[in-house]
């Protein structure tokens, strides 16, 4: 369960945001919409808990993070949030299943292998498993992006421009598997995009 | 997964950086330890060795060459002197013992020391297999020698003119017999040959064929002194040296003279050590630091998964540690070869076996220098963490 009330951000002075407030039951999804430069990736941050809002309360699960201090944010963050970017960011030194194990140990979730191999199943990486993410496809790399994003089985999922540099096809296919790992977590999946292709998708959608 | 593998999975990224750390830092250790210890077991050999000698009384010559041949028996004598004069010096009253010797001869390589029973009690030694020497031939051998030439009580040999091993020239008719072995010292006289001072002249003599040799006129190569009164060290030389034919040299002053020269040598090698120690501290960091740098975006998602910045640093830590680790195994390995290399080397020159000196408290000295290295190095390598803006990294990616 997610709820923002009345948040604010600003970099500086002269560029503030004002967020519409966003209320989200359990496994509902939300599709955040909006040009360049709005605050798309400023919410996502501050709902992830990367950002502090300068004013305003985020709740997830009933608690209001922007009240917790760091190191239970960070904590918090590893358990609860699932961040999912529009180009994969993974450990370079460490193969698919070892950056699998990565975000679970840092998670502080212990190691859990049927959900691994049970990941890499669901989201056709077996083969590649062992292989090191800049030996990867495009679209292995995205699927490994998801795969990173979802295997802690967390209670929001937040992905950012998920299919942007990608075709009608292939966005349709990443919109389907992030609907479907959410649903399987039972989380909350919020996607902010300015991909106006994937808005059929999603019947609960915000326009900043 | 855990922080250790990660780290490790950094490291052997990028072999040819990893490689020249560990290269110089392990170089550095090896050097340290090795002339540490080198120096260690070089002083507390020559310090062991005087076993109280105030002074050696020989020929003239140079005072270091004389303390080398007759305490260390690592050099040539300057000469013999006159047993009967220098009997007359040992009568001083500032004197406790006056041991006297006479060197010559050896059996393969091992010198033989014409001398009297004193010269055991001097060494701090006894007896471990059958009896001191009673009887002219009669040899005690000290335990390298006996280990090292394999010989036992009731076996004989036959020695050789001179200091070198194989000479040509040798005292076939006269077998020496082994009648008693030294417990081991550690020090030079587990490398001697013992006989008494009877029992070469009485070889000299059958082979000169002159049995009525009156031995008042028999030489020695030195009279090693200890003093009961230590005024005789400021007194006895001066007056030896001005007012005989006889030079008295004083084996500490000597040797220490000997070690300040030989120590500008591993002074240097120190200082160079400690420099090449300086600038594996400075690759670490430079390493660690870069490891930050370069690996921004892979830090900030870790911080996205969880981790603290406290798990961050342990990271960049645990990536030095495990550099430091390698290289200090490395170094160990360097410095315990080179130094089982040099102490062969020395025994197979000198016979001398050489001992490790607390080697273990110079490890462990060694391990806190290089865990503060690293300490160092991560406390300035991880600064940028402190900086970091997990938001603006991850949209620069995204």
């Amino acid at each position: 369960m997610l709820k923002t009330v009345d948040v604010t951000f600003s970099y500086t002075k002269e560029s503030s945001f004002s967020f519409p407030d966003i209320e989200l039951n359990d496994d509902q999804s939300l599709l955040i919409l909006g040009k360049s430069g709005i605050g798309k990736t400023t919410l996502l941050h501050l709902l992830a808990g990367i950002l502090s809002p300068d004013e305003g309360s985020i709740i997830i699960n009933e608690k209001d993070i922007t009240k917790i201090n760091t190191k239970k944010l960070d904590a918090f963050r590893g358990e609860n949030i699932g961040l999912i970017f529009q180009n994969t960011i993974a450990i370079s030194s460490l193969t698919v299943y070892e950056n699998l194990q990565a975000r679970l140990y840092f998670s502080g979730i212990n190691e859990q292998r049927e959900a691994i191999e049970g990941m890499l199943t669901q989201l056709d990486l077996v083969s590649v498993k062992n292989q090191k993410p800049n030996t990867l496809s495009t679209g292995q790399l995205q699927r490994l992006g998801i795969a990173l994003g979802v295997i802690h089985k967390p209670n929001i999922i937040l992905a950012d421009e998920p299919t942007s540099s990608l075709d009608d096809e292939n966005s349709e296919l990443v919109i389907n598997l992030l609907k479907t790992q959410a649903k399987l977590s039972n989380a909350n999946l919020i996607i902010i995009t300015h991909d106006n292709r994937i808005k059929s998708s999603f019947s609960n959608t915000l326009v900043l | 997964m855990n922080i250790i593998k990660l780290s490790y999975k950094n490291i052997i990224t990028k072999p040819l950086q990893t490689f020249l750390t560990v290269l110089i830092l392990s170089l550095s250790i090896g050097l340290l330890l090795g002339v540490k210890q080198l120096n260690k077991v070089f002083e507390s050999q020559l310090n062991q060795s005087l076993n109280g000698v105030d002074m050696v009384v020989g020929a003239k010559g140079s005072p270091l060459q004389l303390v080398l041949s007759a305490v260390l028996h690592v050099d040539n004598p300057t000469g013999n002197i006159a047993y009967n004069e220098a009997k007359k010096i040992a009568t001083h009253k500032y004197i406790k013992d006056a041991i006297p010797i006479s060197i010559g001869d050896n059996y393969k390589g091992y010198k033989i020391v014409v001398t009297t029973t004193s010269f055991i009690d001097l060494h701090k030694t006894e007896i471990e297999t059958g009896n001191l020497f009673k009887a002219s031939y009669d040899v005690v051998i000290g335990n390298a020698v006996a280990e090292n030439l394999n010989l036992a009580v009731g076996d004989t040999f036959y020695s050789s003119h001179g200091m070198i091993e194989d000479a040509i020239e040798s005292h076939d008719d006269h077998p020496l017999k082994v009648v008693g072995i030294l417990k081991p010292t550690q020090n030079v006289i587990d490398r001697l040959i013992l006989t008494d001072l009877e029992s070469i002249w009485h070889m000299h003599e059958d082979e000169d064929g002159d049995h009525n040799h009156n031995h008042d006129n028999e030489e020695i190569t030195a009279m090693l002194i200890k003093f009961g009164n230590k005024r005789g060290l400021l007194t006895l030389p001066r007056s030896i040296n001005k007012s005989t034919p006889f030079q008295a040299a004083l084996p500490k002053y000597q040797l220490d003279k000997l070690f300040k020269f030989t120590t500008i040598g591993t002074k240097a090698i120190t200082w160079i050590a400690f420099s090449i120690f300086l600038v594996s501290g400075i690759s670490m960091f430079v390493s660690l630091y870069r490891m930050v740098k370069e690996r921004a975006k892979e830090l900030a998602l870790i911080r996205t998964y969880g981790a603290s910045r406290n798990k961050l640093i342990l990271l960049v830590f645990a990536e030095g540690v495990l550099v430091g680790v390698f290289s200090f195994i490395v170094g160990l390995l360097l410095a315990s070869f080179g130094l089982q290399a040099i102490f062969s080397a020395i025994k197979n020159t000198y016979k001398q076996q050489l001992y490790l000196l607390d080697y273990q408290q110079d490890i462990l000295v060694l391990l806190l220098f290089i865990f503060g290295l690293i300490v160092i190095a991560t406390i300035i390598a991880i600064r940028p963490i402190f900086k970091m803006d997990i938001s603006k990294i991850i949209s620069h990616e995204s």
